[in-house]
């Protein structure tokens, strides 16, 4: 069941009329019993992973909560989240290894070449990384367990955000699982006004964009330069619209149920360097690598001064690339992010120093030109399958010469157009969503604007959010 | 009074309302103009399918040569890249009518396994052997029954179609014969589509149950003639040729019908610059294969003493595409 579809806005409508009749108390039994159904939906023995792993989590965090004897303290902390990553590299990384496994207790899961096909459980990623970072903050004791384990499985299973996230922290979202306050009117409108304007972006934005991104993926040893700079664009674009409308979605959907989940874009496109962009991207993971890895990791190797920042960095974002999948593609993205912010913080004396006499406008201006192309070029490593397609469009990126530079661009002349006019509906419907965020009398005109659009002029495209596959 | 006070149900109502209005009306207009614009339009023939057209010899299959080929008493039902399934539905509605017509039917090698674009369904869902076919395929919806939702995710690729026929962005029409406009040849890229073939599967690929149909249908209905049309495919699809006899068998099993006519032209010796793919002719030897064909219907029908072919005027050398 995804979260864009018809079975889910049902669901979600009965929990959300269920929740307004419920008192408190009873509302986090509702929540967690649909959510507990939409896994299920998806599937049932992972559930029950799902189930136990929390609950796991729930004994580990109230013991680091109450006991106040270091070591075992330690030794739960350490169990606790090493059974979590456990979990997260078996199903995540060795999930052909594992299949092989599963196969011989019933060879009807190897194909007829004999390869295994394990599917991931749904959100898994995002659960164990919410998991780990409750337990680390018990450990650490910035954060006590509060409420009971029906409150601590929804935070782990929340239904809107199980899939992609956000990834939730304990101290924001569980104080609100606990209160189940009934949600206001400004927290309904705003609900469905973020709902409509996700739908907008993942249906008329990204899964149009896709097509074209998809035809120059699918074969880049063809493309001119020209598609390849249109396509590296587009995939930027969608990657955003895709991302962004599924949190917008899920986002929304939390606050028909008066609860408030933490966000994690802020308008990426404005970022002038690239470490400002990650914290603009995907917030909750920036944020969560951040506490979790970045932070640690600095404290250990503080005496390497600038170069151990710059080493952290590194290892960090090589992590937040594993973290999407076992692949050298997405490491090397990883990678290439941790370079560039690395870089950015050994020269940026020696650029303050430069740029002094440059009106600051100027400057953020090149910086942002900077962030979005580099952005946008390393993407080509993230959506590419392997490293040699990656090298394919790379090379047709860049073989800039007088004859490659007036082949024409475009791949399809109609579907171009409509990407582009897409592209246009959006910064219109951007502005009228800033606009109306505190009109009451325009959200319905919005949301069923934003209906409309998707009705004539989405496009059905990928079928599922990219995120998701994380 | 404060922002977000109330959800200010009337206006969510009219909203609703005025989209919904909008939804039903577009979809009208939209299924009118645009996806039954004309006989010729690929939801057009499934309309015109569901008519008896008395005299009419009906083409069912895949191919792309436009009804005036045939004559102007013939008419192309084929939907691009169908599976046989669907051909099969096509061919129970035109049984079903009390026509004595022969029936062109292609006869493929193997299947594409899809039902190629299935928006064109949409406007007959509510027939059974349609609904019957789109739930095999799994491509049946709720949403196909409701006005106004029912084209949701298809209007541009259904508007795409609409402005090709109108502009030739990608399909061309010269005199009778309509084909995808395609790059000129390249030999090394046309090798390496070969190469693909001949790492592919290739045999009579056409499931069991699908060719007993065809012949069940046949058997059950002598009054129709049935001319069964293998065009002509690259010589890499005989490269590893899994199963020639039971290609012959079936072959042999089918002349022996007294309804039947088959005309295998699947080996016809074309040269590599003849094919857009392993499986397509270029424009130019697709229209003089349709002008072959008709020839030889033409002959089929007279030493059967069957109604002819009603030749359309052809302007001279209009129908020779390049």
């Amino acid at each position: 069941m995804g979260i864009d579809s018809a079975i889910y806005f049902l669901l979600l409508a009965v929990v959300a009329v269920l929740h307004a009749l419920l008192p408190g108390r009873r509302r986090v039994f509702l929540l967690l019993g649909a959510s507990l159904a939409f896994y299920a939906a998806t599937s049932l023995p992972y559930l029950l992973l799902m189930a136990v792993l929390g609950m796991t989590n729930y004994f580990a965090a109230r013991h680091l909560s109450s006991d106040s004897n270091p070591k075992s303290r330690q030794w739960v902390f350490a169990g606790a989240v090493l059974v979590n990553l456990c979990i997260l590299a078996a199903f995540k990384y060795l999930r052909g290894q594992l299949g092989h496994l599963l196969a011989g207790f019933d060879h009807g899961a190897l194909d007829s070449d004999g390869v295994a096909h394990l599917a991931a459980p749904l959100g898994i990623s995002y659960f164990v990384f919410a998991m780990i970072g409750c337990i680390t903050d018990a450990y650490r004791q910035t954060w006590r367990l509060q409420g009971g384990i029906a409150n601590f499985l929804l935070f782990g299973l929340f239904f809107p955000q199980i899939s992609s996230g956000p990834i939730p922290r304990a101290d924001r979202l569980l104080p609100q699982l606990i209160t189940s306050a009934t949600p206001t009117a400004e927290d309904r409108i705003a609900g469905l006004r973020m709902i409509a304007y996700g739908l907008f972006k993942k249906y008329v934005v990204a899964n149009r964009l896709n097509e074209y991104v998809n035809l120059v993926f699918a074969s880049p040893g063809e493309a001119t330069p020209s598609q390849a700079a249109v396509a590296c664009a587009f995939n930027f674009i969608q990657l955003y619209a895709d991302f962004s409308g599924y949190v917008d979605i899920a986002i929304g959907s939390a606050r028909l149920l008066g609860i408030h989940l933490d966000p994690n874009f802020d308008r990426p496109f404005k970022s002038t360097s690239v470490t400002e962009l990650w914290r603009r991207w995907h917030m909750t993971l920036s944020f969560w690598l951040r506490d979790y890895v970045y932070m640690p990791m600095l404290i250990r190797i503080r005496t390497l001064g600038k170069f151990g920042v710059a080493l952290a960095l590194v290892v960090t974002f090589a992590l937040c690339g594993l973290w999407h999948g076992a692949a050298w593609t997405y490491i090397l993205f990883g990678v290439s992010q941790g370079i560039a912010m690395s870089m950015e913080f050994l020269s940026k004396s020696w650029r303050s120093k430069a740029f002094r006499g440059i009106p600051p406008a100027i400057v953020a201006m090149a910086g942002n030109i900077y962030t979005i192309v580099f952005f946008a070029v390393t993407e080509v490593i993230f959506r590419s399958s392997d490293l040699a397609q990656a090298g394919t469009m790379y090379r047709a990126l860049f073989h800039w010469n007088l004859t490659t530079l007036l082949a024409y661009p475009p791949l399809d002349h109609y579907f171009l157009a409509l990407d582009l006019f897409a592209l246009f509906c959006w910064w219109v419907v951007r502005r009228w969503f800033v606009a109306t965020s505190t009109k009451t009398y325009w959200t319905p005109w919005f949301t069923m604007a934003c209906a409309g659009l998707i009705l004539f002029f989405g496009h059905l495209g990928a079928a599922h959010f990219i995120y998701a596959t994380f | 009074m404060p922002p977000f006070k109330t959800l200010g149900w009337k206006n969510w109502i009219i909203a609703f309302l005025i989209l919904a209005g909008l939804g039903i009306g577009i979809d009208a207009v939209f299924t009118r103009y645009i996806v039954l614009r004309g006989p010729n339009s690929p939801s057009g023939r499934i309309a015109h399918l569901l008519e008896l057209n008395p005299n009419e010899i009906p083409v069912f299959g895949t191919s792309r040569v436009r009804s005036m080929d045939l004559g102007t008493n013939g008419f192309n039902y084929a939907q691009d890249a169908a599976s046989f399934a669907l051909t099969d539905v096509f061919l129970q509605i035109e049984l079903a009518k009390k026509k004595t017509t022969p029936i062109v039917v292609e006869f493929q090698f193997s299947d594409s396994g899809t039902l190629g674009d299935e928006a064109y369904l949409i406007p007959f869902a509510g027939d059974p052997r349609i609904r019957s076919v789109l739930s095999q395929f799994h491509k049946m919806s709720w949403r196909y029954f409701v006005p106004g939702l029912r084209y949701f995710g298809y209007y541009d690729w259904m508007l795409q179609d609409y402005l090709n026929e109108r502009r030739s962005f990608y399909r061309v029409t010269r005199g009778s014969i309509e084909y995808l406009r395609s790059p000129p040849f390249n030999q090394a890229r046309f090798n390496q589509i070969v190469r693909q073939r001949l790492d592919a599967d290739n045999g009579f690929l056409i499931d069991d149950s699908l060719t007993g149909r065809l012949i069940d249908e046949i058997k059950t209905h002598p009054q129709r003639l049935f001319i069964l049309v293998a065009t002509p495919v690259h010589r890499s699809c005989f490269h590893n040729f899994q199963n020639e006899d039971h290609l012959k068998s079936i072959e042999a099993r089918l002349e022996a019908m007294p309804n039947v006519e088959l005309i295998d032209w699947s080996r016809l010796p074309y040269p590599d610059t003849a094919f857009a793919d392993t499986v397509h002719l270029r424009p130019a030897e697709t229209a003089d294969l349709s002008q072959k064909f008709r020839i030889k219907v033409s002959q089929i029908l007279q030493q059967r003493n069957l109604p002819p072919l009603i030749t359309p005027e052809v302007t001279p050398g209009v129908a020779r595409a390049n």
